[in-house]
């Protein structure tokens, strides 16, 4: 069908964008509004497509009259930015400072002449009506030529003559607001056909256009072009003829102007031709472009011997890191949170249970989920099972595990291009299972396995991503939140349970914790006791729920990483990770005490802060409520 | 008349802030009535990068960036500034409003301080019909303009109540109108609203009032704030004259101007942007003190 492709118009397109930048291999960054726009899919489709990096406000920083993408390997310098944001939104310091999309800065970087922006702000008053009405005059005055396109010049009623010929046959016409999308004065309506209007109605325009002309055009009524649509209905189908519009794409190349061979063509589902109002129900559909000679198949998509064999990907977006590692944090939340919950219902099950009242294991298991925000407050332990379903199922609890799931999920929503669909899969699972509250008529078991099942769902997220994503930068950020929230977690339960004055009863709850019940049964003969509690627990390097296996993970991420030192030292996250690992590597269990413990913990808070200072917080960044609660 | 004017703005912040990014209209402009003697701007912490600029309406900005983390910040703006405004235009000598409006319109100039800038809905003085209807109920036709300017601003003043703390920035002028008080920016942005839906040219001046007469009390005593009124384009023999309409009053000696633009948010006197999670509060502080000639 000799249709004529789109690949040359896109590589002009690139080749137009790459042209307008300072230096000759420019960044060029599609700057998205984010995961929640409509057309959010379309913006990652095209940046994949062109080569571009996909890019949000909180990507760019402005520095040194220039714009930078954050990275996880420093500021990288960005050339051009193909703006897909309003322009009012572009810049909350010089434009509207309600703007969280844009970037401080920008307007000034493009003042300096260090950035290129398409289309430039301001690039929209081209698609004012006003300014319609002098296309033909300015393209005489500015081009020496008439418009090649010939088209109906609206009468702009600024102007005193325009106005009074627009009121004279005001019935035969449209009006439309001059300036704004909308008819000012009629809420919510893009133009009018003067004679559809009531007489009140008109009244009140002619009102309007009296005192303010410049904030009207006149124009007359367009007949639309029909096309043959194939529509069903009333029993049968058939081709009636349906107006439309199309709209076409230029692109400023350096060898001028280029035009898609194509376009986006919308189709009105009424019959009536003078409709210029498409919004309703519209249909959309593709155009092409026919040629007369068979077509040179050509596409930007390299084939054959082209393709250039790449292992790894430009450098990591800071926000990307960012989310990738709270992902994992939160996820790992959660599990701590199951497992909680899992010890407290059991503890209410279990019929030998000891009756001791105060500072029991479920008394220091409701603590724990108190410090995590997953419940309100300690509750009689009676009242263990409604605390436990409080702490998985409440959203009002901020720590509870449905919100940290539901963090988790947004953390996810900005990234998704770098998880696989499985993983999203089951994060929206994992929140299924905990929006499910089972009610007053709960039973122990019933929460049980509930917890298990949510237990399942975050083991098989964490098989996808360990046996499905390749170990670059992105692998290492989700693993090492993981890994630094487990061992803070382990350190916390610790803490609570094998402390100096630990019985039996709360080791026997942290080997539960931490899911080492049957290896330290199959390793000692007695009972839990402290000393190799504590080594199981912190110190075990073959153990991977233990601290130093924790340790020795993030230190292996922390290496992996692109150093901003040039002279070969060490960041300062990698030194706080080495020595840690290292100390727990030579670490005695005897000799260890609450107090050694409780700095571990802090040790390993103070790891999170340097990777947080590292990689994220050039400035970066929506406020995580883990930030927010300076659990860093 | 000299005045030493002091305005303090201070930001503490839950949490250590890692970076902010300001932009100013603190820097009182020059000329019509006014002669800038001295002005500084000193911030705590000290900011790494401060550049002063001009905005397209002329006003004097600073932007600036601090990138080392804080928890408290101060901007402080000390200023020495000699006021003497030309004598005010006898309102029945300006022309009827009707001819202005029609020269505002067909003004050729697309300079600063041309009428057809400030002819438009703006994002915060957008066209509102309460407003126009309001406006126009002083504005009979054929009447000369400063008159019917002056009117409006007198029932402004008279019609609704000033009190602080029952609106924001973002309150909608239909609030406005309803609950039918305010303070001076939503008295500004609707006299602007009004005298633009009856196709006049109105900006908003930010600035500082020496004294702001209680209601009811004849005597001005001393209320020093950040101020803002409007300033009408009377034609262009008069030009731009400023009416407040919080005080029913003519500007003259007693204020002074800092900016000008098309509403609040082209002149906000302090726009930041600072990148921390914690909750931040704000205070500010207005010192107007006439200085012994």
């Amino acid at each position: 069908m000799n249709v004529q492709r789109l690949a040359p118009f896109f590589r002009a397109f690139r080749d137009g964008l790459a042209h307008a930048a300072e230096r000759s291999d420019p960044r060029i960054c599609l700057l998205t509004p984010g995961a929640f726009s409509q057309t959010y899919f379309e913006q990652a489709y095209l940046a994949r497509y062109l080569g571009f990096l996909l890019v949000e406000g909180a990507d760019l920083v402005y520095a040194d009259g220039k714009m930078h993408v954050r990275t996880i390997a420093g500021l990288k310098r960005a050339d051009v930015i193909w703006r897909r944001i309003d322009a009012e939104w572009c810049d909350p310091l010089e434009l509207n400072g309600a703007s969280r999309l844009g970037v401080p800065g920008m307007i000034e970087a493009i003042r300096q002449g260090k950035v290129s922006m398409a289309n430039m702000p301001g690039a929209g008053l081209m698609e004012v009506r006003a300014f319609h009405a002098f296309m033909p005059g300015l393209a005489r005055h500015l081009l020496g030529e008439d418009v090649r396109l010939p088209a109906i010049a609206p009468w702009w009623c600024g102007q005193e003559r325009q106005r009074r010929e627009v009121l004279e046959q005001l019935d035969h016409l449209s009006v439309s607001g001059a300036f704004a999308n909308q008819l000012p004065g009629f809420d919510g309506r893009h133009s009018a056909l003067v004679s559809e209007l009531s007489l009140a109605e008109r009244e009140r325009l002619v009102e309007a256009m009296t005192a303010r002309g410049m904030d009207y055009v006149g124009q007359e009524v367009v007949r639309l072009s029909t096309t043959p649509s194939w529509e069903t209905g009333g029993g049968r189908a058939q081709l009636v003829p349906r107006p439309f519009v199309l709209r076409v794409f230029a692109a400023a190349t350096p060898d001028g102007w280029q035009v898609l061979p194509g376009g986006f063509c919308r189709v009105s589902d009424r019959s009536d031709a003078r409709a210029v109002s498409m919004d309703a129900s519209v249909r959309s559909a593709d155009v092409w472009v026919l040629s007369d000679k068979p077509v040179e198949m050509e596409t930007l998509l390299p084939s054959g011997d082209d393709v250039r064999i790449i292992r790894l990907l430009g450098n990591l977006p800071s926000r990307a890191a960012d989310n990738l590692y709270w992902f994992g944090r939160y996820l790992e939340r959660v599990e701590a949170i199951l497992r909680i919950v899992r010890a407290l219902v059991a503890k209410a099950l279990d019929p030998d249970a000891p009756t001791r009242v105060d500072h029991g294991p479920a008394e220091r298991l409701q603590r724990l989920l108190v410090s995590w925000d997953a419940a309100p407050r300690v509750v009689a332990s009676s009242l263990s099972l409604d605390m436990a379903q409080s702490a998985l199922h409440d959203e009002n609890n901020y720590g509870s595990a449905l919100s940290n799931t539901i963090a988790a999920r947004r953390a996810a929503s900005s990234i998704r291009e770098r998880l696989s669909p499985d993983v999203w899969l089951l994060v929206g699972r994992l929140e299924n299972i905990l929006r499910k509250p089972l009610g007053q008529s709960a039973v122990e078991a019933g929460v049980l396995e509930q917890s298990e099942q949510a237990l399942q769902v975050i083991a098989a997220i964490a098989g996808f991503v360990n046996e499905n994503m390749n170990r670059v930068a992105g692998w290492n950020f989700l693993d090492m939140g993981r890994r630094i929230e487990r061992g803070i977690n382990t350190l916390r339960f610790a803490s609570q349970f094998a402390g100096d004055d630990a019985d039996l009863e709360l080791l026997d709850v942290l080997l539960d914790l931490i899911d080492s019940q049957i290896t330290y049964r199959s390793r000692y003969l007695t009972g839990a006791t402290l000393a190799p509690v504590r080594d199981m627990t912190l110190l075990d390097a073959f153990n991977p729920r233990s601290v130093a296996f924790q340790a020795a993970r993030i230190e292996e991420h922390l290496a992996g990483l692109p150093s901003l030192r040039e002279t070969g030292m060490l960041e300062q996250p990698r030194q706080i990770a080495l020595k840690l690992k290292s100390d727990l590597a030579v670490e005695d269990a005897r000799r260890l005490t609450g107090q050694t413990i409780y700095d571990y913990e802090n040790r390993l808070v103070s790891l999170a802060i340097a990777v947080a200072d590292r990689y994220f917080l050039h400035d970066a960044s929506e406020p995580s409520p883990g930030k927010v609660r300076g659990l860093a | 008349m000299i005045y030493d004017v002091t305005h303090v703005t201070s930001y503490e912040y839950e949490l250590p802030v890692a970076s902010a990014d300001f932009l100013l209209h603190l820097t009182p402009h020059e000329g019509n009535g006014q002669h800038v003697i001295e002005t500084r701007i000193e911030i705590d912490p000290p900011a790494l990068d401060m550049q002063a600029r001009r905005d397209f309406f002329g006003n004097r900005t600073t932007v600036l960036k601090i990138t080392r983390p804080h928890q408290a910040l101060d901007i402080r703006t000390v200023s020495r500034i000699e006021v003497e405004r030309p004598q005010v235009p006898a309102a029945a000598l300006t022309r009827p409003w009707e001819a202005v409006a029609r020269d505002a319109l067909n003004a050729p100039s697309l300079g600063p301080q041309s009428p057809v800038h400030f002819l438009y809905a703006s994002r915060l003085a957008y066209l509102s019909t309460p407003a126009t209807q309001f406006a126009r109920e002083s504005f009979a036709p054929g009447r000369p303009i400063l008159e019917a300017g002056i009117a409006l601003m007198t029932r402004i003043r008279d019609e609704f109540r000033y009190v602080p703390g029952t609106t924001a920035i973002s309150t909608p002028l239909a609030q406005v109108f309803e609950q039918r008080s305010g303070v001076c920016q939503d008295f500004a942005h609707l006299m602007i609203a009004g005298l633009r839906g009856l196709g006049l040219s109105a900006a908003y001046v930010s600035g500082y009032i020496r004294t702001i007469p209680p209601r009811g009390q004849p005597r001005l005593q001393g209320a020093d704030a950040s101020h803002a009124w409007v300033s009408l384009w009377c034609g262009a023999e008069f030009g731009w004259i400023g009416l407040d309409p919080t005080n029913a009053l003519l500007i003259g000696d007693d204020h002074v101007e800092v900016a000008i633009g098309r509403d609040y948010s082209d002149v906000s006197p302090v726009k930041g942007v600072f990148i921390g999670s914690g909750r931040d509060s704000l205070s500010v502080s207005v010192d107007v003190a006439p200085v012994a000639a």
